[in-house]
């Protein structure tokens, strides 16, 4: 099993004025602690529409993985940058809801394009 | 070797981050091989998470046991996720919803409850904490 990215850091692309993050498919509160530096560092940059977290590689999310991509999204809000979480798989969604979190505490989008498209429309 | 061609029994060691992340994908992986459909090994490796990382949040170190189950018509798979930490004072309460003595939601026990089809918990104070789930393949 190939666990040599555990540790990894997630890079962070711009796309026609959004960053975005394509998560691995392994978590770690680390990673996601990293991720979140990196996302509010990078935040109050000019031209910036919003940041999509597209986390559909991600296999596993436990609640402390969800409420951590929350947290960050509730500090990227507050700087008033609008934030994405796309690609929840279904069994990822399923594990979520079973857990009792409160899966409307972050925006969502199907995938990476309709995530552009609420970008698109809608003003933060 | 199991009629799957899946390791039968794995051990993990649980004292860090990371072998909180392995013991996780091995889950995952044991179930994928041993046919379960994606929600399925979502919902038996997102079980595992929730008890290692208490095991790391509340004990430091403990272990995980995986196995295999064989029934007549279908497989399963088992977890037993234990430690010799603090212990749970009270089980009735840490099995109430958003209820936690420390940094975590206060959600994993009845929601990794939910999710499977059995439950087991064993706690004693001072002495440590085991739980045991279970999960088998739908037909």
């Amino acid at each position: 099993m190939n666990v040599s990215d555990l540790s990894g850091r997630v890079s962070l692309q711009q796309l026609q004025g959004v960053i975005v993050a394509a998560l691995p498919s392994a978590l770690t509160p680390e990673l996601l602690l990293q991720l979140r530096r990196d996302v509010l560092a990078a935040a109050p940059g000019a031209e910036l529409r919003g940041v999509l977290l597209d986390v559909s590689a991600v296999e596993v999310m436990d609640a402390q993985d969800f409420r951590s991509l929350c947290d960050t999204a509730s500090m990227c809000r507050v700087m008033g940058r609008r934030v994405i979480v796309c690609g929840l798989t279904p069994g990822v969604v399923s594990c979520l809801v079973d857990l009792n979190v409160n899966v409307y505490a972050v925006h969502t989008a199907l995938d990476v394009d309709s995530a552009l498209v609420q970008l698109s429309t809608v003003r933060s | 070797m199991s009629p799957t061609g899946i390791t039968e029994l794995e051990i993990a060691e649980l004292r860090s981050q990371d072998d909180a992340t392995r013991c996780v994908l091995l889950a995952q992986h044991m179930a994928k091989r041993a046919g379960f459909d994606a929600v399925g090994q979502n919902r038996f490796a997102t079980a595992v998470s929730e008890l290692v990382q208490n095991v790391l949040r509340y004990a430091e170190r403990g272990r995980a046991t995986l196995r295999l189950l064989q029934r007549a018509d279908t497989l399963g798979l088992e977890a037993i996720v234990e430690d010799r930490g603090p212990g749970i004072a009270d089980v009735a309460i840490a099995m109430q919803e958003r209820t936690s003595t420390g940094g975590g939601l206060g959600l994993g026990l009845p929601g990794t409850r939910r999710m499977m089809d059995d439950f087991e918990l064993v706690s004693t104070p001072g002495a440590g904490t085991r739980v045991i789930i279970r999960l088998w393949r739908r037909r």
